[in-house]
């Protein structure tokens, strides 16, 4: 006998106010949806950066560590013992290790190029396990292997192809290595963990000695380490790369700056979210504003509405529902804002879009929430309001 | 005859700061079903009082007041909420319908609320609407419809359902003399169905479709017309005036 | 009403009996004021010595005897239609002059008394209205009593202004400025 209004009866009954007033409901929706879009926004940026940092470090691998002998006084590498590279590849828990060296010649599209506009491309020797080691992949041709190590023959970092202006291999495009004319056999794709590379014409260490006099000294060398012997591993390097001076050794793990890079825009988005949470805050605020007034413009209705026989419980729950709405309509609205912006900042910085869909719930039930609260006196002053009262001001 | 309104010895006191006002002294007055009275009297009189009590939206100070032989005293909140949406029709002056709302939203509303399924309520307003001529103004909005067909379609849902009683405080309100004797005679063919009917109006003309008029004066019910006459009387006295 | 002027209209529609204007006559006007036949004839022959009239020279009066409307008739009737009826010197009413009185009786209540006659007046028009409700679409009757509705309408509305003054001037305290006796001087000359 209870007289109940069903959920599916009090939704168009609710939205009544808000359709009549079309305007003030885009308003107060906006505020919520303003701090629901922020708070979605930071999280979903942040996000996405973050999962490009994570996809870099996955490519990357924690395992993966350089060594070199630190740093002259004029800041070139210095060079480690020519026995470091086989020194380090038999240390246990190094499963590949690439040493690379630089020499002090220049490369050059051709030999008319006048001498010292490098372009600030440097000549390498390199392993022929680099590729392996780095996990890195080739755009064009083939890497280095022994026999063509032997030969003058180069493999062009990203950048230096760039500047050389070769685009394909095919047709064996020559360029002038010191003072020689090098083939170039391939070309490497960015290699993200040893950016100097990039910039770097890479040679065997073979015709590195017959042409331009190496000694067999390594620069610097790449290790890949078994993953869960890498701390381990890193603390044996040192002595392994230099007996001698194993202080002077640098051992460091590239993953780490990504990492750093991690723990800074998670301190960011800390307060970022704080500032969307007053944006929400204000947002709220604002409901609960606009259904005080609303009460107060509407004591007809209410006065109406209970002669019609609507109890109090009728009242309140109209007013709460539509402050719900409100709530749940702003944070819809503030999702789809938020995932909007995500997705244009990260398209902007090439990074995977990537909103988490428990920020997208949160913020949801945020709002709701927000809008519950709102609307909680508005919806006890409207019950409270006496019928006749209402009746003779309306 | 058995009366569905009845109000014995009902008083109604409010308290204004240190002063006590006495809106209704000891009122007692009985609708019967089918009978229309009016309520006469000055603004201020304590007539709109009387109704806000008859319709139990307020709580005598003292006395009795019964609907359909329901006695309000004792009853919940929950109770007269009930009451009202059942039994008790309101028309009031202007403010009659919800603006969000349909004519036929608005006349299923009072049903809605009793828990009727939607779809019932709205077979049910749509029958009520289009006995008085509506049917086709069912899905207008209020301010899509003229003054007197609003007040057509808050006549139209405050007899939908199983109503009793009919209360109606100025209900031709703003309206011009022939859409308000519209208003009226429905009113009266509603009270001819078996409603019993309280107006309360300070307009002679209106009042004077009543079956019977009692005038109230500073809260106290003050003089009645006799049960009226047919109209023949008035042909065979009227013309030697 | 005008009896002359009604039976001029009903001829302007064309030539017609005595007894035919009888009957039309209490048709149009809501059979609310019958009218005999003595009426009917006394006011025709008047208006045919005025010469507003013409009769079937040769018929014998009575029922069947015929009449039209003249020219002279014609100008006469819209003549009379325009011209508003002279309600600028209002008729000494009644029921104004009683509670005048009573306002000035030390041992009469004139609220009670005005509600005396409020109370008959709301009588009288829930008879017009019952008229009213049962004339159907009898435009004629409705029209009519419209009239008297409205007559008896302003009757109360001026029943309820007087009670509301009469109600404020006893609650307001005596009156002492010099303005007064003007007052009563001009009021009593109206008396």
């Amino acid at each position: 006998m209870k007289s109940r209004l069903r959920v599916a009866d009090l939704l168009p009954v609710s939205t009544v106010g808000l359709r009549s007033r079309p305007g003030r409901t885009a308003l107060s929706i906006l505020g919520v949806a303003i701090g629901i879009a922020a708070m979605v926004a930071v999280l979903g940026v942040t996000r996405s950066s973050q999962s490009d940092v994570l996809t870099q470090i996955d490519r990357v691998g924690t395992n993966l560590l350089t060594v070199a002998n630190g740093k002259t006084l004029r800041g070139a590498e210095a060079e480690l013992p020519s026995t470091a590279g086989l020194a380090v590849s038999r240390t246990p828990g190094v499963s590949s290790s690439a040493a690379t060296a630089t020499l002090p010649v220049r490369v050059y599209r051709s030999d008319r190029i006048p001498p010292g506009r490098t372009g600030g491309l440097s000549v390498r020797v390199a392993d022929p396990g680099l590729l392996d080691t780095l996990d890195a992949t080739l755009v064009h041709g083939r890497f280095l292997d022994r026999a063509l190590a032997a030969h003058p023959v180069a493999v062009l970092g990203h950048y230096t192809a760039t500047v050389l202006g070769i685009r394909d291999v095919a047709d064996r495009p020559q360029i002038y290595l010191g003072d020689r004319w090098f083939t170039v056999a391939g070309v490497l794709a960015p290699v993200e963990l040893a950016p100097e590379l990039d910039a770097a014409a890479l040679i065997g260490a073979p015709v590195a000695a017959a042409l331009f006099g190496y000694q067999g000294h390594p620069t610097r060398i790449f290790v890949r380490a078994e993953t869960e012997r890498t701390d381990e591993v890193a603390g044996l390097l040192g002595r392994a790369a230099n007996p001698a001076h194993p202080e002077e050794v640098a051992v460091s793990r590239p993953s780490e700056a990504l990492t750093a890079r991690l723990a800074v825009t998670g301190g960011t988005t800390v307060l970022l979210l704080g500032l969307g949470a007053v944006a929400l805050l204000v947002g709220g605020i604002g409901i609960a504003n606009v259904l005080v007034i609303s009460v107060l413009e509407r004591r007809g209705e209410i006065g109406l509405r209970r002669a019609l026989g609507a109890t109090r419980g009728h009242v309140g729950a109209q007013f709460l529902a539509e402050s719900l709405l409100l709530g749940a309509g702003g944070g819809a609205v503030g999702v789809l804002l938020g995932a909007l912006i995500t997705y244009a900042v990260a398209a902007s910085r090439g990074w995977p879009t990537l909103v988490p869909a428990g920020a997208a719930g949160a913020g949801l039930a945020a709002a709701v929430l927000i809008g519950g609260c709102a609307g909680l006196y508005p919806a006890l002053r409207a019950a409270r309001l006496s019928p006749t009262e209402a009746l003779r001001t309306a | 005859m058995t009366s569905v309104l009845e109000l014995r010895q009902v008083s109604k006191t409010y308290r204004d700061g240190a002063d006590e006002v006495h809106a209704l002294r000891e009122v007692d007055l009985s609708v019967e079903a089918g009978k229309m009275v009016a309520v006469m009297g000055p603004s201020g009189s304590g007539k709109s009082t009387l109704l806000t009590i008859a319709g139990a939206l307020e709580t005598p100070t003292a006395g009795e007041v019964s609907v359909a032989g329901l006695a309000f005293a004792g009853m919940s909140r929950e109770d007269r909420s009930r009451l009202r949406r059942r039994a008790i029709g309101y028309v009031f002056q202007d403010f009659n319908l919800l603006p969000g709302l349909t004519a036929a939203e608005n006349v299923a509303l009072p049903l809605e609320l009793d828990g009727r399924s939607r779809r019932k309520a709205g077979a049910a307003a749509l029958d009520a609407l289009r006995q008085l001529d509506l049917g086709d103004r069912a899905d207008r909005f209020p301010d899509q419809l003229s003054g007197g067909e609003r007040q057509r379609v808050a006549i139209a849902r405050a007899v939908v359902g199983d109503r009793r009683l009919l209360l109606a405080d100025e209900p031709t309100g703003a309206l011009d003399s022939t859409n308000g004797e519209a208003v009226m005679r429905l009113l009266l063919d509603s009270c001819r169905r078996g409603l019993a009917a309280m107006v309360v109006t300070h307009d002679a003309q209106l009042a004077s479709w009543a079956d019977r008029v009692v005038f109230i004066r500073d809260g106290r019910i003050v003089d009645g017309t006799a049960a009226r006459p047919g109209p023949d009387s008035l042909l065979t006295e009227q013309p030697a005036r | 009403m005008s009896i002359r002027h009604a039976l001029l209209a009903l001829l302007s529609e064309g030539p017609k009996y005595g007894l035919q204007l009888r009957e039309e006559f209490e048709a149009r006007t809501g059979e609310v004021w019958p009218l005999n036949v003595g009426q009917v004839y006394q006011t025709l022959q008047r208006l045919e010595r005025d010469g507003l009239v013409e009769s079937d020279d040769d018929a014998e009066p009575g029922p069947q005897k015929g009449f039209r409307i003249t020219t002279t008739g014609a100008g006469e009737l819209t003549g009379w239609l325009h011209t508003p009826p002279d309600l600028a010197s209002p008729p000494r009413d009644e029921l104004v002059i009683k509670i005048l009185v009573a306002v000035h009786l030390p041992d009469v209540d004139v609220h009670d008394v005005v509600q005396t006659h409020r109370r008959y007046v709301v009588e009288l028009m829930q008879q017009w209205t019952r008229l009213k409700e049962e004339a159907g679409n009898d435009l004629a009757l409705t029209l009519a009593v419209d009239a008297e509705l409205f007559r008896l309408d302003s009757v109360v509305r001026w029943l309820d202004t007087a009670d509301g003054r009469l109600k404020r001037a006893a609650l307001a305290p005596p009156p002492s400025s010099p303005a007064t006796p003007q007052i009563r001087r001009r009021s009593g000359v109206r008396r």
